[in-house]
């Protein structure tokens, strides 16, 4: 019975407790169960918290036998990356600078998913400050992908696609700044949605670069993430970048027939760099639209390119200015030996912080520094807008855009790691759908000959996240990826 | 203090006075001057995190080098994806943390009052 449970899909879940036929406390020990057995090979949670989940697993089947049933995900399992925050327990966004905080208040997201009945079950590894593209960032170990756990999860939110990839819980939520959703989504073989900028609300979200990161769903299937992208999305006074806009019924939108869409397709992500075994799983899929009688029109973003250089110039000075306020003064963590008040920054600063987050904090403070500013700041700031106007200019021609989500599949732990740069260009198909402030979708189209999962992105229009999940509903549906697990 | 000025005021605050300060640029990507920079973000390395830094920043700059290519006259910069006007919350007072709420993450406290290193000097 518990190995069915692990792989089903939150919707199919729901169904079983609507039935009757399982109880919340039943999928919470499950899911328990399963972390218990895995994660000494997998490290995808930085805090299983046991008794809270299932506490709150009975208050949902209590509701329940009440018929005070909140909607869908009451009773479901989420798993949270540890850089939202849950009133009265640890946030630590993987950085030794956080190892003793207690979050004092709910992210609004964290508040949405409570006010809908989901088990928060627990908090999910990630690279430190979500800087970095294979969860090796992490102060407190990486996490492995459970396809291959030699290799990395990809990141930075690694734990959040390794947990629902190795059955550990049906969906979990992530934040995306560079690909942070994506990358991870696709070379763990899951579903990951990163939000249109705006969608989700920010406010309880550690900041990394307030004008890039969204948090987004992950999940099994393209319907679990339109059911979890419905219950966190919609505008919040507290978070001032929140859009006002309605939303609408993304679930109901999947009921609707295929249409023939138009699709994109940019001949420069498929270069020098892309992996033969990727590009011809994504190639496979996207004859497969052309089958279905959608139009595929090859397009252009010539400065997708410069969305490397562009991210590493205004990410890492967006961080340098978030991250100030971790001074060892009022939280976080304080050297104890510190000579005086300036060197108390220094030195709980030099202590706290772990390597990639200190190289981001020092590159942002340079390209903001006196003489560089011009140079590269407000430079990458002029060629974010041409990055933008592409993705506008192609928008004109075509519903979505298709393109791997990632040049490779998982690579080994160690391999980039003390190369900054190669690993920056993992995240070379992710980051412009940032700088340009879209919403886009990565899901399982393949594995390798090695059984590594294959990702292919589909890229929407601002806010028409429904098209974009109706889109990538239809090919899931005629595909059975999501039918093979990892072997644990 | 116009810009010249401070660029020239930086170049002689620090020793190395390179000429990009000048906004003379090199077809090569400029060197940082990495204790300038950490003194600045306040964070405290160690030689080897220095040494390793260094190089790594070397090819990072270097790369940046590409965004020099692109012919960026006329065009407006993006500081957000979509056009954010000013926000403004209402004034109004609400419920916010009691004071030990607000000082539960203090990592030395005494009388609901940070405590913090003495930061005026000796009379």
């Amino acid at each position: 019975m518990a190995t069915d449970l692990i792989w089903q899909s939150a919707t199919a879940l729901s169904a079983l407790l609507e039935k009757g036929e399982v109880t919340s406390r039943d999928l919470t020990e499950a899911f328990i169960a399963r972390a218990q057995a895995v994660e000494p090979s997998v490290h995808a949670y930085l805090d299983l918290h046991t008794d809270y989940a299932l506490e709150q697993a009975d208050q949902a089947d209590q509701r329940r036998q009440l018929g005070q049933v909140r909607g869908p995900l009451d009773g479901i399992p989420v798993s949270l990356k540890n850089v939202i925050s849950i009133k009265d327990l640890p946030l630590t966004a993987a950085s030794k600078m956080l190892e003793p905080f207690v979050s004092p208040y709910d992210a609004t997201t964290t508040l949405k998913l409570k006010n809908a009945g989901a088990v928060l079950l627990g908090r999910l590894n990630m690279d430190e400050f979500a800087m970095g593209s294979s969860c090796e960032n992490s102060a407190f170990g990486p996490t492995f992908n459970p396809w291959d756990t030699e290799r990395i999860p990809g990141g930075s939110s690694g734990g959040s696609a390794a947990c629902v990839a190795a059955g550990e819980t049906p969906l979990s939520l992530g934040s995306d700044t560079g690909g942070s959703i994506r990358q991870p989504a696709s070379l763990c073989g899951i579903v990951g949605m990163k939000p249109t900028y705006g969608l989700v609300s920010r406010y309880g979200l550690a900041a990394f670069a307030s004008s890039l990161d969204q948090i987004g769903p992950m999940a099994h299937t393209v319907e679990d993430a339109a059911l979890l992208l419905q219950t966190i999305a919609g505008y919040d006074p507290l978070d001032s970048t929140s859009f006002n806009t309605s939303i609408p019924d993304y679930r109901a939108a999947l009921q609707e027939a295929p249409k023939k869409w138009r699709l994109g397709v940019p001949t420069e992500f498929f270069g020098e760099g892309l992996d033969p075994e990727v590009k011809e799983a994504v190639q496979r899929a996207i004859q497969w639209y052309e089958a279905q009688g959608c139009e595929i029109v090859e397009i252009s973003l010539p400065h997708n390119e410069l969305s490397v250089p562009v991210y590493y110039v205004l990410a890492p000075a967006e961080a340098s200015s978030n991250l100030a306020r971790y001074d060892g003064v009022r939280y976080g963590h304080r050297s104890s030996e510190a000579k005086d008040a300036i060197d108390l920054y220094f030195k709980s600063r030099g202590e706290g912080f772990g390597p990639e987050v200190k190289r981001r904090i020092l590159l942002g403070t340079y390209v903001l520094s006196s003489g560089y500013y011009d140079a590269y700041y407000l430079r990458a700031q002029k060629v974010r807008t041409l990055i933008r106007n592409d993705y506008l200019k192609a928008f004109e021609q075509v519903d979505a855009i298709l393109t791997p989500t990632s040049p490779t599949a998982a690579f080994k732990l160690g391999e980039k790691k003390d190369d900054p740069l190669s690993m920056y260009l993992a995240d070379i198909y992710t980051i412009s759908v940032n700088l340009a402030g879209l919403p886009g979708l990565s899901m399982p189209c393949g594995f390798t000959q090695d059984k590594l999962p294959i990702g292919l992105q589909v890229i929407g229009q601002p806010f028409k996240e429904s098209e974009l999940f109706q889109i990538a509903h239809a090919y899931e549906q005629a595909h059975d990826w999501k039918t093979t697990h990892p072997n644990l | 203090m116009s810009r010249l000025t401070v660029k020239v005021f930086y170049a002689l605050a620090t020793q190395a006075a390179p000429l990009y300060a000048f906004g003379i640029m090199s077809e090569q990507a400029p060197a940082m001057d990495l204790d300038y920079v950490a003194n600045l973000a306040r964070i405290e390395l160690t030689p080897e995190e220095k040494a390793r830094f260094a190089d790594q920043f070397a090819s990072i700059l270097e790369y940046f080098e590409k965004l020099k290519a692109v012919d960026v006259s006329g065009i407006e910069p993006t500081a957000h994806a979509f056009p954010v006007e000013n926000v403004w919350g209402v004034d109004e007072p609400a419920p916010s943390f009691r004071p030990e709420e607000a000082m539960r993450n203090a990592p030395a406290q005494r009388e609901n009052m940070v405590v913090v290193p003495k930061v005026v000097e000796d009379a």
